[in-house]
């Protein structure tokens, strides 16, 4: 095992560039013009701005060589470039965006995983009844709903609405001067991490109440497709040779499913979950967008609006990484569900 | 008596309800002030790029720096807020004393002619002013602001703006070249040539007198108080020690060029008050959480006494729905928002809503293109009559004026601006009184006179064989894709062999259609950099301006001959009565010939809650930024 995950650590950093080279060359197909919209994020910013003279002070109407040269020059030197879509140097709006989405996407994993494999579990068990059909439609609902409407309602009925719960943003007023104050040390950049680091219960209780609304949208539009998948999973399972013999063993039909069945049913959704959550991370646009959390899928649309360049090529790479890294973290859980896997 | 008692509780039971409800309903009319000593402003603006006053050539910076730092003079402000509205007040034209005691005027003798034509500003400068880290302003902080400004120039930057009147130029790398070179480029320049073009042209430019600080002009330039003024960031005087301290250019020539265009004008980052901020003003940095919030805290020390608000949080709000939310809770105090949303604004409770406010921008236009390239050209069709249009379309007028008047201004207004639009003339905005034209009637829609136009067009061939052509809109745009849905309507009921496709693409491939000259025609907008005619006739109709610079020789051709002479003559003098005439001719020639129309013009709004106090009002500031040292939070 430890070979195999030698071997794929190897072959990552050839992906990459690969990656990056793909991405790299689809942007030189555009005119100098069109790279300038980088520059000019508005009809509004045309205001003196003497086109031609930003075209050769950029250097867009140079060679696809050379700026691929100044390019590669400056990631060697660990410079990403300057993010003109978030108005920073690209790495340092990466470690301020990292955080944001990573920590809405810890706090929707958990349920978003369990949630769904409990879904999946109680349709499958209640195969054909009223269970089954009522855990299916909830999260059909769930699924055909929009982000952006079933974060507005929720918004609608616990902020301003019904209660006064769950504010948008990632913390409230208060709780922000505490986190700016030099008594609060920054540790990960995720608020409810840091504040349990910092042993604050006021800022851990506040991040909480901004980050529920989300994490419950963000789980209850992504539980239908790992139901659906836990569900046909398990009742394929639970039609198995191994099973029955279980049941004839005279086990418990709680302990045939916990024990037995759900741990082999689990292989497609280690399959689909794993890729599921390297999307999470980026995939939070919307969500991102209703609740006011500036993330890296905010940023990353930003970007490409913009052609900004040295976000995308900084977002590849990421992007590049979190898969790989997600479909290795697949791999060896494979090997934990089901022991006859080996990579040797 | 049981039934007595049965009676009474009922009574007793309602009468509370009343009571209830009445205290209630007037808890609703004045709900508990929330954060009764911060002011958040939810905001839909952009990202700011950096808090260097001399690199800010955007809004949502400039907002930041508004608070922070403060100027030699101000405008008078209005005011808009939960009682009163006294939009009146304000002046686009007359100045206060801000950090200089005085107003620079003929009058008072601070503004003078030397026998060589140059004009001397004076600005006798305040003391016991301190800046945010305890260092007293004094004149030279006034000195290097401005010697700062210019050395740094950075591309695409504001520095043309205090470059151009105290130079001549608009680059400092074009006054080297031009004044001490005999290099075509700046790159080819000597050192010594940089360091004798900074010790004639820079460092005279403004000098310390005293307590007074002097600026001398080359030649009378009007729009330069209006420069100076707050608001414009470009202006905002900083502190020459700490600025030096935290590595910003050392004041000296010999050391300019490494302070020049930093990153090429490409990297904000690189300046070392990127993120860093101490001015004189009533508010001081807290904290920039970039592309998110910002805090500003009182400044105690502030030469006045200082602001009632503690505190004031700029939120960065994208979603309208989320904005309102906080509006509507009292999380936030006021909000950005767009027309659009004007319904749903007006419905709320506890939110006061100015929607009549004066603006001054010329914001949309219609621009022709002539001489377009045909040419793989597809938004010229192919290029002939019929099924394109001949490069020569639209430089005959008659084309240009039928287009402005077939377009549907009333309906434009009362659908899309929601009332709240106004017909205007060109390029001076309404508002910029007393230079725009009020006896030329604007544009009206007229059907039949842009038929019989269109008739007499090209010798008759344009009606006759019909044309078509494609109009352009950056995506996301409604206003913009609806002004060019409506001219493409009304056009095509004049006859049937006319046809317009309205296409929406990315805003990139827009920006190279513009700057190539390839959109026949096109829509844009234009936002005040400095309240005076000059920024707004030159980038209109001046042979090199924004705009006219991509609409074809015909129409450079037409700028140069028949506005470049009045708008040289509206710069040339401070005489404001010549300067109307000229602008007054100069809008009545750009009607007659039309190289662009203006659609109808929005008024601005702003909404804020009803326990907002004192809340001023200028068309130079966002309405929603504003500028907040008067402001507080009660209901009195």
């Amino acid at each position: 095992m430890l070979a195999y995950i030698g071997r794929r650590m190897i072959i990552m950093p050839f992906v990459l560039v690969g990656i990056l080279l793909i991405i790299f060359g689809m942007l030189q197909l555009l005119s100098p013009q069109q790279k300038l919209a980088t520059f000019i994020k508005s009809p509004a910013e045309l205001k003196n701005n003497d086109v031609e003279v930003l075209i050769e002070k950029y250097g867009l109407n140079d060679p696809i060589w050379a700026r691929l040269g100044r390019w590669l020059n400056d990631v060697i030197h660990f410079n990403f470039g300057y993010s003109e879509s978030a108005s920073m140097p690209a790495a340092e709006a990466f470690l301020q965006f990292f955080p944001v989405s990573m920590e809405l996407a810890l706090w929707s994993a958990l349920p978003i995983i369990l949630g769904g494999i409990w879904l999946g579990t109680v349709a499958a068990v209640n195969h054909n009844n009223v269970i089954d059909h009522v855990t299916r439609v909830f999260a059909i609902v769930g699924w055909s709903l929009p982000s952006f409407v079933a974060g507005l309602l929720l918004l609608m009925v616990f902020y301003g609405g019904l209660v006064n719960w769950f504010p948008p943003g990632r913390l409230g007023l208060d709780a922000s001067g505490i986190v700016q104050s030099a008594s609060f040390t920054r540790y990960t950049g995720m608020n409810t991490i840091d504040a349990v680091l910092n042993w604050n219960w006021f800022v851990f209780w506040d991040a909480v109440k901004h980050i529920i609304l989300p994490a419950i949208v963000m789980s209850y539009v992504r539980w239908a497709m790992l139901l659906r998948i836990m569900r046909s999973s398990l009742l394929e399972t639970l039609r198995k040779d191994f099973v029955t013999t279980a049941r004839s063993k005279g086990l418990e039909e709680g302990k045939v499913i916990k024990k037995h069945a759900r741990r082999n049913a689990l292989i497609p959704v280690a399959t689909i979950g794993g890729i599921y959550l390297a999307f999470l991370i980026n995939g939070l646009v919307i969500t991102e967008t209703i609740f006011n959390w500036n993330g890296l899928g905010r940023w990353a649309v930003r970007a490409a609006q913009q052609y900004d360049t040295s976000s995308l090529l900084l977002f590849a790479l990421f992007n590049g990484v979190l898969l790989v890294v997600a479909n290795l973290s697949v791999d060896i859980l494979y090997a934990y569900l089901d022991p006859r896997v080996t990579y040797d | 008596m049981d039934y007595d008692w049965k009676r009474n509780l009922v009574f007793g039971l309602s009468f509370l309800l009343v009571i209830s409800l009445f205290v209630a309903g007037l808890a609703q009319d004045r709900p508990e002030i929330k954060n009764p000593d911060t002011f958040v402003a939810a905001t839909i603006g952009g990202s700011a790029s950096t808090l260097d006053p001399a690199y800010i050539y955007d809004t949502t910076s400039s907002a930041i720096v508004t608070q922070i730092y403060e100027n030699l003079v101000r405008f008078p402000m209005g005011k808009a807020d939960a009682n009163e509205l006294n939009a009146e007040g304000y002046s686009l034209g007359e100045f206060k004393p801000m950090l200089a005691t005085k107003v620079p005027t003929r009058e008072n003798g601070l503004i003078r002619t030397t026998d060589d034509g140059k004009v001397i500003y004076e600005f006798p400068i305040k003391t016991r002013v301190n800046f945010h880290n305890g260092n007293d302003l004094s004149p030279e902080d006034v000195e290097y602001t401005f010697e700062r400004v210019m050395i740094y120039d950075r591309t695409g930057g504001p520095a043309w703006m205090v470059l151009q009147p105290l130079t001549g130029y608009k680059s400092v790398e074009t006054l080297v070249v031009e004044e001490v070179s005999e290099a075509d480029k700046f790159s080819e320049t000597t050192k010594e040539e940089r360091i004798k073009a900074y010790n004639e042209y820079i460092d005279p430019a403004v000098e310390v007198d005293g307590g007074s600080v002097l600026f001398t002009l080359p030649e009378p330039y009007p729009p330069f108080m209006s420069i100076l003024a707050h608001g414009a960031n470009w202006s905002a005087i900083i502190d020459k020690e700490w600025a030096i301290e935290v590595g910003a250019w050392p004041g000296t020539a010999e050391t300019w060029v490494d302070y020049h265009d930093p990153g090429g004008g490409q990297a904000p980052s690189e300046s070392p008050l990127y993120d860093k901020a101490n001015g004189t003003g009533p508010f001081k940095l807290e904290n920039w959480d970039k592309g998110n919030e910002v805090v500003f805290t009182r400044f105690e020390d502030y030469w006045r006494q200082p602001a009632q608000l503690e505190r004031v949080v700029y939120q960065r709000v994208k979603e309208f729905s989320t904005r309102k939310l906080k509006l509507k809770d009292g999380a936030a105090d006021t909000m950005g928002f767009s027309l659009q949303f004007l319904p749903q604004v007006e419905e709320m409770k506890n939110v006061k809503l100015y929607k009549e406010l004066p603006t001054v921008a010329m914001n949309p236009a219609a621009f022709f293109t002539t001489d377009v390239p045909t040419e793989n050209n597809d938004l010229v069709g192919s290029g002939t009559w019929g099924d394109g249009i001949p490069s020569d379309f639209f430089n005959d007028v008659k084309v240009r004026k039928a287009f402005a008047q077939v377009f549907p201004y009333q309906s434009f207004i009362d659908e899309i601006q929601y009332g709240l639009g106004y017909y205007t003339n060109a390029p001076i905005p309404k508002n910029m009184q007393p230079f725009y034209n009020q006896d030329l009637e604007p544009y009206k829609q007229d059907m039949d006179k842009a038929k019989q136009l269109l008739k007499e067009a090209h010798g008759g061939t344009l009606w006759e064989k019909g044309f078509q052509l494609t109009i352009l809109y950056n995506s996301g745009n409604n206003q913009r894709k609806t002004a060019s849905q409506m001219i493409e309507a009304m056009i095509e009921q004049l006859n049937p062999k006319f046809e317009i496709k309205v296409r929406a693409v990315e805003w990139s491939t827009y920006l190279e259609q513009l700057t190539t000259g390839s959109m026949p025609l096109f829509i844009i907008g234009w936002a005040a950099d400095f309240p005076d005619p000059h920024n707004f006739a030159k980038p209109f109709a001046g042979p090199k301006g924004t705009f006219s610079g991509f609409q074809g020789k015909t129409i450079i051709e037409i700028c140069k001959n028949e506005f470049e002479p009045l708008i040289e003559e509206g710069l040339g003098t401070t005489n404001t009565e010549e300067r109307k005439e000229a602008y007054y001719e100069l809008q009545k020639r750009f009607k007659e010939l039309v190289p662009s129309f203006p659609l109808p013009q929005q008024l601005g709004t702003r909404a804020i809650r009803t326990w907002v106090q004192d809340a001023p009002f200028n068309p130079m500031y966002e309405p929603w930024y504003s500028w907040l040292y008067p402001v507080s939070k009660s209901y009195e």
